[in-house]
């Protein structure tokens, strides 16, 4: 991968870790507002998914960003799912959960890229 | 390497170029000069402003038979053409600058995509009500209703929307009104990734995206759980063409058919005569170098996504198995048996979550297998038979825009095969979806989902008209041509129901007042499926339906309310009304307000609530039961 797709896998990681930490933080905290949906289901879907495809090294920015969005809406879809069939339905838990570990895997992308970039 | 491959593609391109089919004089290169650097942002900008600035003329509410195109101002088309001439400055460059692109392709969905919700302050379409209230239930209660409705036998999408606007705070219509510009924008996402390696040059790669965009009239991308499966699907097919991809190596009995004797000695005559080489290059690009680990990674991933669809769409999965099966034939694809595994997870769901409609349905299921014909002609014919005079303009605007989209991607097919390409595996994904005609009964909408699923490939294939690095005048003239048809029909094909899909405030309000005010209980009679009642009122109440045919005399008003009981509600609406005259097509106009002063008049029923355009009834006396139990 070349160093400027390095920098913008980065600067990618460290939007999608914003909008994950963000996004939990309103859901737990109950935030109501015009920008708090937004960001939430930014994190939910776009943040987890790239939690979740952050790590194939995808040179074309369009099929990274598919496979991402793809991911976060099977990913939410699943959550969902699953919570239905166990019979435990916490939606805000299960949201604030999602996006939390989301966060944390792009903290673990962008760690990971960081290194990359600056290796030889 | 894998810049390498591309460059060498690019070069052999560049020779078939120079040896060319096509006749006419080459297209200068150096139109677009630096002092129109600003030329495609700057007119999709203006075009944007015009188009803006034309919302407030549009009153969808007043729409008429032939939908909302005769009412669209002369401004909201200058700005269809100036968003479309931004588009084609930035194209006559041989690599469109990225941010350009976007602004253009964004601005074009804005006008193509946007109007409707736009100018609809509440949103759309009585589907997409009642997928909101499906949600909202799933969400208050976490459990779904089998019983209620088929759709809720694949409940994942809703339960998904349910959770998330739970999570959100908000209600789950909020997802409704934007979601067709929303969804579209990232349509274009996979298909950029599939149009990647499908062609070789950035000009056609950018093309596909506002093609799509144009011919995508089918309104299936209202927010619901098969809009959210074309998503998914789109992807799939996007890992199975990049990191899946094989070429050419068909089963043994194909091999062994194209070695014989015979399919030598017709073959190169026939091809001679379409003047086709014998021995096109196969036409998609492989550029995803992946390791072992990484390819069990996004096997993984397709799994996944394969389960996603499973759960939240009954058809997405069927075209999925056809898709792959024909794939795997034809040795397009690594994953050889990914299909059997799609199927094992359909009859899995179907035996374990939806065993309810699936006991229940089975025939009605299965009950049109082997028959492509008929169920085409049932969803195709039957649509223009039993429509109003008024609206059979649409109609053939929908169906000739539906021939222009499928015309143009064999023509692109065909003029790729004479520059020496191939795209056999697109080519499969776009017909391949027609054989789930023969496999299910879907009912009147089978066509058009089969469209959708074509529409991307179409749109890759038209746009290989462009796809030469030295372009002559024919394919472009072609290409202009066949895109500038699908633009013009677009109001008309897209906007053409807008008369009885539109939801009036007044109507929503109206329901608002039904969920708010209506004992839960209770039984709510309405004339027809097309009202927003849906979106809250999941087991709140019993929803009916008043017998026809016709609402024209006192006579038929006495049939109609033959089964209403005193203490019931009647829920009357404008949409009710538009789609009674404008698709069921025997009822006069202003028959909704005539019914409500019937009612009011005859003393059956007072009128609880009025809004703008919807009446809510409570039945106090009703004479017909009178006279049935003295």
């Amino acid at each position: 991968m070349t160093k400027r797709g390095l920098e913008t896998r980065v600067i990618v990681d460290l939007i999608a870790f914003t909008l994950c930490a963000a996004a939990s933080a309103f859901v737990f905290a109950h935030t109501r507002g015009p920008l708090a949906p937004f960001v939430i289901l930014a994190g939910a879907v776009l943040g987890s998914g790239w939690a979740l495809t952050g790590w194939f090294d995808t040179h074309d920015a369009a099929y990274a960003a598919s496979l991402a969005t793809a991911a976060g809406v099977a990913l939410v879809i699943v959550a969902s799912l699953v919570s239905i069939e166990l019979a435990w339905w916490h939606p805000v838990t299960v949201v604030g959960l999602l996006t939390a570990f989301a966060a944390l895997g792009n903290m673990g992308l962008s760690y990971r890229d960081t290194q990359r970039e600056a290796g030889p | 390497m894998n810049r390498q491959l591309l460059d060498g593609v690019a070069r052999e391109d560049e020779t078939a170029a120079k040896k060319g089919s096509d006749r006419g004089a080459p297209v200068s290169e150096a139109i677009i000069r630096d002092e129109l650097v600003w030329a495609s942002p700057g007119l999709a900008a203006v075009g944007v402003v015009c188009w803006h600035a034309s919302i407030p003329q549009i009153h969808p509410f007043s729409a008429g038979a032939a939908g909302l195109v005769t009412h669209l101002p002369t401004l909201w088309w200058v700005g269809l053409v100036l968003v479309v001439a931004a588009v084609i400055v930035e194209l006559v460059r041989e690599s469109p600058r990225l941010g350009a692109m976007v602004v253009c392709i964004v601005a074009v969905a804005l006008v193509l995509h946007g109007t409707l919700p736009a100018s609809e302050v509440t949103p759309r379409f009585d589907s997409a009500y009642d997928i909101a209230g499906f949600a909202d239930y799933i969400g208050r209660f976490g459990r779904t209703l089998p019983y209620a409705d088929a759709r809720m036998s694949w409940p994942a999408m809703m339960s998904a929307t349910g959770m998330l606007a739970r999570a959100m705070h908000v209600p789950t219509l909020w997802f409704a009104r934007w979601a067709p510009l929303a969804l579209n924008l990232a349509y274009l996402v996979p298909i950029k990734a599939i149009a990647n390696v499908s062609l070789r040059t950035p000009r056609a790669r950018w093309a596909v995206l506002p093609i799509f965009l144009a011919s995508n009239w089918i309104d299936q991308d209202y927010f619901s759980p098969q809009a959210i499966g074309l998503l998914l699907f789109l992807t799939i097919v996007a890992i199975t063409m990049r990191t899946f991809a094989t070429r050419g190596e068909q089963p043994r009995i194909v091999r062994r058919l194209m070695q014989t004797k015979v399919y030598g000695a017709v073959m190169p005559p026939v091809l001679g005569l379409a003047r086709l080489p014998t021995h096109p290059s196969p036409g998609e690009l492989v550029v995803d170098d992946t390791t072992t680990v990484q390819r069990a990674a996004f096997f993984g991933l397709v799994l996944f996504l394969i389960a996603a669809v499973v759960v939240s769409h009954q058809f997405t999965p069927l075209a999925l198995i056809v898709i792959l099966l024909a794939l795997s034939v034809a040795g397009r694809t690594r994953l050889k048996s990914l299909w059997l595994f799609v199927l094992v997870l359909v009859f899995a769901w179907l035996s374990w979550e939806a065993k309810i409609y699936w006991a229940g349905h089975l025939r009605e299921i299965f009950g049109a297998v082997g028959s492509i014909g008929s169920s085409l002609d049932s969803s195709v014919g039957g649509r223009l038979n039993m429509v109003p005079s008024g609206r059979i303009e649409v109609q053939y605007a929908r169906l000739a825009a539906s021939l222009i989209t499928w015309i143009g991607g064999a023509l692109g097919f065909y003029v790729l095969w004479r520059r020496g390409r191939t795209l056999w595996t697109l080519a499969i994904v776009m017909v391949a979806p027609v054989f789930v005609a023969a496999g299910v009964n879907y009912g009147g909408e089978v066509a058009l989902r089969i469209l959708l699923f074509s529409l991307a490939p179409g749109a890759i294939f038209l746009a290989a008209l462009l796809d030469a690095p030295s372009l002559r005048w024919p394919p472009i003239v072609a290409c202009l041509v066949i895109v500038g048809l699908l633009v013009a029909l677009f109001p008309v094909t897209r906007y053409g129901n807008e008369a009885f899909e539109a939801m009036a405030p007044g109507d929503v309000a109206a329901a608002n007042w039904v969920h708010d005010h209506v004992p839960v209980g209770a039984t709510v009679w309405v004339i027809n499926g097309d009202n927003p009642l849906g979106a809250r009122g999941i087991q709140r109440y019993e929803e009916a339906t008043l017998p026809g045919p016709s609402f024209t005399s006192e006579a038929s008003y006495e049939t109609a309310i033959s089964s209403v009981r005193p203490g019931d509600w009647i829920y009357l609406s404008r949409s009710q009304g538009e789609y009674g005259i404008y698709f069921q097509g025997d009822f006069p106009q202003n028959w909704i307000r005539d019914f409500a002063f019937w009612l009011v008049g005859s003393k059956e029923a007072r009128i609880a609530h009025q809004t703008s355009t919807a009446y809510v009834l409570h039945v106090t006396a009703h004479k017909t039961t009178k006279k049935r139990s003295p």
